[in-house]
């Protein structure tokens, strides 16, 4: 019902309550010995603690109602706390500097108000974690790979017997764009038929550079990670010469969450 | 009269519309959170690659948190009352500068979970 102090550092008495996550009530009752974020332009004293009402918890620390600003080391502090909890407990991770008026406000339009909604999240997540896999491929490579298709290199005998033609560079810069659109697609399928099967859920994220494959990010039960961590090996050994991959994890499930704090929303 | 006076202001106020667009899809671009975290992403994603070393990735990474700041404080400004927070007069609001040298990790997942930078009203 009411904080649980986790260490004997006292608390400022801002009114706000700066938001970090939400766990299980069950989970409330522990120390969460890490340090906040900082509250902007004020020296420390402040402490990680939880609110709690109903089957929810809020991990939070006191805070004044004002903006965050976007810096490294207080982006990095919220994260090592999310990294914190979620190493001990079911996580729902709450978005950088999002602070709630008061603790009634927390408790009331949060906590009570969007009860069943986060207990049904929390079930979702429970025993699961996100992982990240990206898989880039290695320039040369792909592009070497490229011009010996036949018609690329139709294409470009052509060009070197015509070299006044603009046009000519420009098909060959459409073929090739085309000829990379292919690859990444079967590239995508290879790499999915490995790794989907072990997951609970798949977001493909967009594709931002030229060189990037696949962006994904997948819900993998707890008792299947090894599984999957070995499907990524086995990814490596297969492809490791034209891909590049990057795993990344267990992350709190940021790419799976779909819960919306904004009252005027609703 | 009236109509020297849509005469006179119709084609200027035409041209402000114009203008007015072109500034808003700038605004568009230039302001676009999700577009800017994305961009975050995607240094630390040269960064891995090796297409970039650490101190360009610094630099990019700098410039962008600047722009992410850029726009959470112009998204701020209504949402926030910036008077009367801080119930100590002791302390000096001011930010301080982090000279401090960190190792090169991702920190995008922390801006781009929960659509919200706010709770009610």
């Amino acid at each position: 019902m009411s904080e649980v102090a986790s260490t004997k550092t006292k608390n400022r008495t801002f009114k706000g309550r700066y938001l970090y996550c939400f766990i299980d009530a069950a989970n409330a009752n522990q120390a969460f010995d890490i340090p906040p974020v900082p509250v902007p332009g004020v020296e420390g004293n402040n402490r990680v603690y939880t609110v709690v009402e109903g089957k929810v918890a809020a991990v939070v620390s006191n805070s004044p109602v004002v903006r965050y600003p976007v810096t490294r080391p207080s982006l990095l502090a919220h994260e090592r706390i999310l990294e914190y909890v979620m190493q001990r407990m079911t996580t729902l991770p709450v978005k950088y500097g999002t602070v709630a008026n008061s603790e009634a406000e927390l408790r009331n339009d949060m906590l009570l108000a969007r009860q069943e909604e986060l207990v049904a999240l929390l079930e979702r997540f429970r025993n699961r974690v996100e992982v990240s896999v990206k898989a880039l491929w290695q320039r040369e490579r792909i592009f070497g790979e490229i011009v010996q298709q036949p018609h690329i290199a139709e294409l470009k005998a052509k060009a070197a017997a015509n070299p006044q033609s603009q046009n000519d560079m420009i098909e060959i810069g459409q073929a090739v764009e085309r000829a990379l659109e292919e690859a990444r697609e079967t590239d995508t399928a290879r790499i999915l038929a490995y790794l989907s099967p072990l997951a609970v859920e798949v977001k493909l994220n967009p594709i931002t550079l030229e060189m990037l494959v696949i962006n994904a990010a997948f819900l993998v039960d707890n008792e299947r990670e090894a599984e999957f961590d070995q499907a990524v090996n086995a990814l490596d050994d297969e492809f490791g010469e034209r891909l590049t991959l990057k795993y990344a994890g267990p992350l709190p499930p940021f790419n799976f969450m779909s819960l919306n704090l904004n009252k005027e929303e609703e | 009269m009236g109509l020297l006076g849509s005469i006179l202001s119709s084609p200027v106020k035409g041209l402000m519309n114009v203008f007015e667009q072109v500034r808003k899809s700038a605004d568009l671009e230039l302001y676009d959170e999700t577009a800017w975290q994305q961009k975050l992403l995607d240094v630390h994603m040269r960064y891995e690659m090796g297409e970039i070393d650490a101190a360009q990735y610094e630099v990019e990474e700098n410039r962008i948190l600047e722009q992410l700041d850029l726009i959470a404080s112009r998204q701020s400004d209504s949402d926030f009352d910036f008077e009367d927070e801080y119930e100590y007069d002791d302390d000096e609001y001011e930010y301080e500068e982090d000279d401090e040298e960190e190792e090169v990790v991702p920190i995008s997942s922390p801006l781009s979970s929960i659509e919200t930078t706010k709770l009610g009203g």
